[in-house]
């Protein structure tokens, strides 16, 4: 929108009080939906023997399904949703574009490469977990060596945009894990092959750790709120932001680390969910407006409660069959994304 | 008038190339300076490093005797201002907000900057922005842009104002606001200005004293028309500029390439 049309309105800065009603709203939201999950899915119990078993302690085939698989399931969609949407809102600011997200610096290329070398490898579950961390952190360390000017220096800031760079070396690295990644789907034998597209595409079912990404996701917000108002002035360039009192180098150093890491906890979770770390900041950011202190937890609360409704269509849509999560993702991920970038125009 | 902002013997490299060799600079308040030289004389790179955002390739610059490399980042930004000569915004926000985020150094790390709003609804007010004020500022036009920016360092409230090419984009009567508000703040508030320009003659109308930057090495720095000469300004520019007197008033003209006229 330029000149001319009536200026779009868009809301100021949240004051504290407004920016606290909006996260327990969403909180409760996200309770709520989180609840009516737990009681929907395949078709081995009814919702309402769902509900009594959710509060029952005695042992019964529903109580073991609502507590050992449905509950855990619930809480890692969560956390997973939640980190990505965060690691999503934070490259953003990173690398100062709208369309950047955690997949666009080449992490999910890496853990594919690493889950799926793993899996060719006829190695259990917890090392093509392990193989997706390893190799989400090796990419994003080589992006940030290969990148460390960008990230480090003080003397080129503010010379030249270069956050290209950095889009640039996570594309090719993305391309490059993609080449692998294709080399190993046609040499690996066919019985792995359903695993290997299932992971790729995103997974929670078994998941091992499922409190890990949920704490995970606590614990960054912890860091990363009150970095808050200095990433609303890196936004505006890292000239206006060193000439106001941030350190543009430690801050963008702390996001990148940060987010690389959520990725990994992520990616290792449940495999390549894309599309969350998208649509979710985007979406709030017209809502919201722009102010990472509120944006930040909002998306990750809602980040979480949409991979938690994925995951709960994926399971019980075709019930007993489970879809791949990152599919039914992104069946809702690209409608919701181009009817955004419609109406902006 | 208290001293505000020293350098002793800058000397500014940009890769092999000697910007400046060595500039002695004293700025004290109520003074208004204006940084003046050819395309690539190194204004923008003198004016961040002035501001601190750039290290010294020799020498040193000072803020209040004290050297801007032992100031913490956040306790420097409440005393200087700088404003780059481009801002990109990447993301939407509003005019209020952009004006609002230059109270940064001055709110402490809990507070979340609602009750803090008096000195981003004055600087609105002086650049008559106040009708702006919910726009997005992605949305306006370059000039509003910048205006918005100029706005921002009068709120962020600072000593020393470092504005690389203020002036660019903007219309006559905003010009003439900004240069006025800038010599006015210098004067009323005790404050110093030092902003790059490349129109001479509003240099020499709105600036007390100035820094003549040739882009070889030699920086000439002093008061306005102790520096600004037909010489100083030929010599710098490589380009005859001739001074004269119009109504008791000084205007430079450079000369013709060539001798033949459209």
């Amino acid at each position: 929108m330029r000149h001319g049309d009536t200026p779009r309105r868009i809301p100021r800065n949240a004051t504290f009080a407004s920016a606290q009603r909006l996260w327990i709203v969403m909180l409760v939201v996200a309770g709520v939906v989180g609840a009516a999950c737990l009681l929907c899915g395949g078709g081995e119990i009814r919702a309402t023997e769902a509900w009594t078993a959710l509060w029952t302690d005695t042992e019964t085939p529903a109580r073991t399904i609502v507590h050992e698989l449905r509950l855990p399931r619930t809480v890692a969609a969560f956390g997973v949703g939640g980190l990505l949407a965060m690691a999503g809102c934070l490259m953003q600011v990173l690398v100062r574009n709208p369309l950047a997200d955690p997949y666009t610096l080449g992490l999910s290329g890496g853990a594919a490469v690493g889950a799926l070398g793993a899996m060719l490898a006829g190695l259990g579950s917890v090392f093509v977990a392990m193989g997706a961390g390893i190799g989400a952190l090796i990419t994003c360390i080589a992006v940030f060596m290969l990148a460390h000017r960008d990230l480090l220096s003080r003397q080129t800031s503010g010379q030249r945009d270069d956050t290209t760079d950095l889009i640039l070396i996570g594309v090719v690295l993305a391309a490059g894990s993609g080449a692998i990644v294709s080399m190993m789907l046609v040499l690996a034998p066919d019985r792995d092959l359903r695993g290997m597209l299932f992971w790729m595409m995103g997974d929670l079912s078994g998941v091992a750790w499922w409190g890990v990404p949920a704490i995970c996701l606590l614990a960054c917000l912890f860091v990363v709120v009150p970095l808050g108002r200095q990433l609303n002035l890196l936004t505006r360039g890292e000239d206006s932001a060193s000439a106001l009192g941030v350190k543009p180098g430690a801050v963008k150093a702390a996001i990148f680390a940060l987010s690389s890491i959520a990725t990994a906890i992520a990616v290792t979770t449940a495999g390549t969910i894309g599309f969350v770390g998208l649509v979710v900041p985007h979406a709030l950011r017209r809502l919201v407006g722009n102010d990472q202190r509120v944006l930040i937890p909002a998306s990750a609360i809602g980040g979480g409660t949409l991979v938690v409704v994925a995951d709960t269509l994926s399971r019980s849509i075709v019930a007993p069959i489970q879809l791949p999560v990152g599919a039914v993702m992104a069946i809702i991920g690209v409608p919701a994304f181009l009817m955004l970038l419609v109406r902006r125009r | 008038m208290k001293t505000l902002l020293t350098t002793q013997e800058l000397h500014l490299r940009m890769q092999e190339r000697v910007l400046v060799h060595s500039l002695d600079l004293n700025v004290r308040a109520g003074e208004v300076w204006a940084v003046i030289g050819p395309n690539g004389a190194g204004k923008s790179t003198l004016l961040r490093t002035l501001a601190g955002l750039r290290d010294v390739d020799g020498g040193e610059v000072s803020l209040d005797g004290k050297p801007l490399s032992r100031y913490f980042p956040k306790t420097l930004a409440r005393r200087r201002g700088f404003l780059p000569q481009a801002v990109t915004d990447a993301f939407s926000l509003t005019v209020w907000d952009a004006v609002a985020s230059a109270r940064y150094p001055h709110l402490s790390f809990w507070h979340w900057g609602d009750e803090d709003d008096e000195p981003t609804r004055e600087a609105l007010a002086t650049f008559e922005l106040d009708a702006l004020a919910d726009r997005d500022i992605t949305t306006l036009s370059g000039g509003e842009r910048q205006r918005v920016n100029i706005a921002a360092i009068f709120a962020q409230d600072v000593d020393v104002l470092l504005l690389d090419e203020p002036l660019s984009s903007l219309d006559l009567h905003q010009q003439m606001r900004v240069l006025q508000e800038l010599e006015r703040t210098a004067v009323r508030d005790e404050r110093a200005v030092i902003y790059s320009v490349h129109d001479i003659n509003l240099a020499i109308r709105h600036a007390t004293h100035a820094i003549l930057l040739d882009g070889n090495g030699t920086a000439l720095a002093g008061p306005m028309l102790d520096v600004v000469t037909g010489d100083n300004l030929s010599a710098a520019f490589r380009h005859p500029i001739h001074g004269v007197d119009i109504d008791g008033e000084r205007f430079f003209r450079a000369g013709r390439l060539t001798n033949s006229k459209p």
